[in-house]
């Protein structure tokens, strides 16, 4: 089972939109459960990462538990009480610590759900990720991934050669005879690869790269945009349409730019059934968590430990707007389910085969 | 009218950046959060301080790389980005691989070479696109992303800035200092998006009643316990990389920037 990385994205922006919206506790350990699923059933991770992952999880829940038991001095539950040291100094209280916790959570749970997409989706499908209006940027960052395995190649061979000339790398003056002729080899490729593209059709000047209205709607966008975060900020719900209609021009000017482009795909990725279930169920999430329906609880989406430390609440219809976002999970579980269906059979008949055998 | 629009689109763009970036230091001046009762009032829970500026940084970005572009319409231009672009991954791989020591990073010197060299539009482009082209190949997309992508494009941005003098030495002093006050500064502004993520809704917390001063000293205590010593490493690389490495790479750099420029009447 494989969902179109459109589909993916969808479901990550969601899961981290959420992740950085919901600052329960009890709803941070869901969408980390659901990001580290889905590495579990299509990404193959090895072990040195998932070790990496681990490490750095327990360093950031210890070091924001930390910050904020030593920069914030409010809760009932006093552990014990630092000197009046400048920022630092006051009573060391559970209820920060748990703070803390919370706050880490958060971060581990967007790390984790960037992960998914990081080892689930390929890099060359991110790339086309890129919007036709970014094309000659989308080309740039394209040429550079080609180049990349080239470019290890190069260095490969300039120490191999430096080498034979008896060069050994002590200092990091040494550095210079290999990545000079790195960079000079480099630049040469650039040359010919620019003679190559003009060769093929790229066209090699163009006068005017945005019309002047477009770029007049571009500037009211980004004010609207920073008009409403500052609403946002101070206000709260006015500031949150300002901001979104701002989004929402430069989503327009992309897509009136991006029509103007012509692009060639040789490779079409399928958009299946399922890809629109989980952009559906996604969506679904987000709106239902989102938006102020009454009988959602909205209260239960914050946690604020302060003044006395107690447990966070859960509402069950936040719970289950969460759970419409394990729909890759259980595809996943079922794809494998039906794996090893197929395959046991065949241990099935090579365990009767042992008995046979055994039997005689 | 062309230059007007893009002046104001680079001013726009770098003035949502610095306020986005340096309104945790202002927040407890500005709503005037003086007790626990206020601070639990503003905190919506679901606000997110983060999110929003995240959002904010990510549509001025776009909106930047959307404009500046318009730079790379030029084949020669659009393959010299790439394959510098790959030269700075491959280091950035390299460094992944085996890390430095503290926040050593050999890629920020190519960004400010390529910068100085190339112009502030190239700089930009080269610093933006390092940034997103490793982040793919290292697996590090993220939401910190916007953040590493817009200092970084700031970087290449102030590299064409600077002056062109003829003496070598003198080149190689202000390159020197310019990459020792980026190393520092880019762990400095990089900390300030990342503060509010580790201490959530808290950070203004922490100043109740005070002032900028206050937020300010507060923000000192978490930078030098998270980073200062990090970036003094990187600082103090960046110049050990532009002694060794600024001047051939410079001319080097020159001798290419004349070639792509060269045009047929």
């Amino acid at each position: 089972m494989r969902f179109n990385s459109r589909a993916w994205m969808v479901w990550v922006l969601v899961v981290a939109f959420l992740a950085m919206f919901a600052r329960n506790p009890l709803y941070s350990i869901i969408l980390l459960a659901l990001s580290l699923l889905a590495i579990q059933y299509y990404a193959r991770i090895e072990s040195p990462v998932r070790s990496m992952f681990l490490q750095i999880s327990l360093g950031i829940l210890l070091f924001s538990a930390i910050y904020h038991a030593l920069f914030i001095h409010i809760g009932d539950h006093v552990l014990f009480e630092l000197p009046q040291w400048p920022l630092i100094g006051g009573i060391i209280t559970v209820e920060a610590i748990a703070d803390g916790f919370r706050n880490g959570l958060v971060l581990i749970a967007l790390i984790a759900t960037f992960m998914a997409l990081n080892t689930i989706v390929p890099s060359r499908e991110l790339v086309r990720l890129v919007p036709a209006a970014f094309q000659d940027l989308a080309v740039v960052v394209l040429i550079a991934i080609t180049y990349v395995p080239e470019t290890r190649r190069h260095l490969r061979r300039i120490r191999e050669a430096q080498a034979i000339r008896g060069h050994r790398p002590r200092g990091f003056r040494d550095w210079r005879p290999l990545i000079l002729p790195l960079l000079v080899g480099g630049l040469e490729r650039a040359m010919r690869l620019s003679e190559a593209m003009v060769a093929r059709g790229h066209v090699s000047e163009r006068a005017e790269n945005s019309r002047a209205p477009e770029r007049i709607l571009l500037i009211a966008g980004l004010f609207t945009a920073l008009i409403g975060w500052v609403m946002a900020i101070l206000w709260g719900v006015s500031g949150y349409i300002l901001l979104s209609l701002g989004g929402l021009v430069l989503v327009l000017i992309v897509v009136r730019k991006g029509r103007r482009v012509r692009r060639t795909s040789f490779v079409a990725v399928p958009w299946t059934a399922t890809d629109t279930i989980l952009v559906f169920t996604s969506l679904a999430a987000l709106i239902l968590v989102i938006a102020p329906w009454p009988v959602i609880g909205r209260l239960s989406l914050s946690y604020v430990p302060y003044p006395l430390l107690k447990m966070p609440e859960f509402h069950p219809l936040v719970g289950l707007a969460l759970i419409l976002l394990s729909f890759p999970i259980l595809m996943g579980m079922t794809t494998q389910r039906d794996h090893d269906r197929m395959t046991e059979p065949d241990q099935n008949a090579t365990s009767s085969r042992e008995g046979i055998r055994q039997a005689r | 009218m062309n230059r007007t629009l893009t002046a104001s689109l680079l001013v726009l763009s770098g003035a949502i950046g610095l306020i986005a970036l340096l309104y945790p230091l202002v927040a407890p001046a500005l709503d005037g959060i003086t007790s626990l009762q206020a601070f639990q009032a503003s905190q919506p829970g679901t606000s997110g301080y983060a999110l929003l500026t995240t959002t904010l940084i990510g549509i001025s970005l776009l909106a930047l790389l959307l404009e500046v572009q318009g730079q790379t319409a030029n084949a020669k231009i659009i393959a010299a980005l790439g394959v510098l672009v790959a030269i700075t991954s491959v280091l950035r791989l390299v460094e992944t691989a085996i890390p430095g020591i503290g926040g050593f990073s050999p890629v920020f010197v190519p960004i400010i070479l390529a910068g100085y060299v190339f112009g502030s539009r190239f700089g930009f482009l080269m610093g933006t696109l390092s940034m997103l082209t490793s982040a793919i190949i290292t697996a590090g997309v993220g939401p910190w992303l916007p953040y590493q992508m817009f200092v970084a494009g700031w970087v290449g941005v102030t590299a064409g800035l600077l002056p062109h003098p003829e003496n070598a030495r003198l080149k190689l002093a202000m390159l020197a200092v310019f990459a020792f006050a980026w190393g520092m500064l880019y762990g400095g502004i990089l900390n300030l998006y990342f503060w509010p993520f580790v201490a959530g809704e808290t950070s203004a917390m922490t100043a109740a009643g005070g002032g900028i001063g206050d937020t300010v000293a507060s923000y000192g205590a978490f930078y030098m316990a998270t980073s200062f010593v990090w970036d003094i490493f990187r600082s103090i690389g960046n110049i050990v990389l532009i002694i060794a490495l600024g001047i051939p790479a410079i001319r080097a750099m020159t001798r290419f920037r004349d070639r792509f420029h060269f045009e047929l009447a």
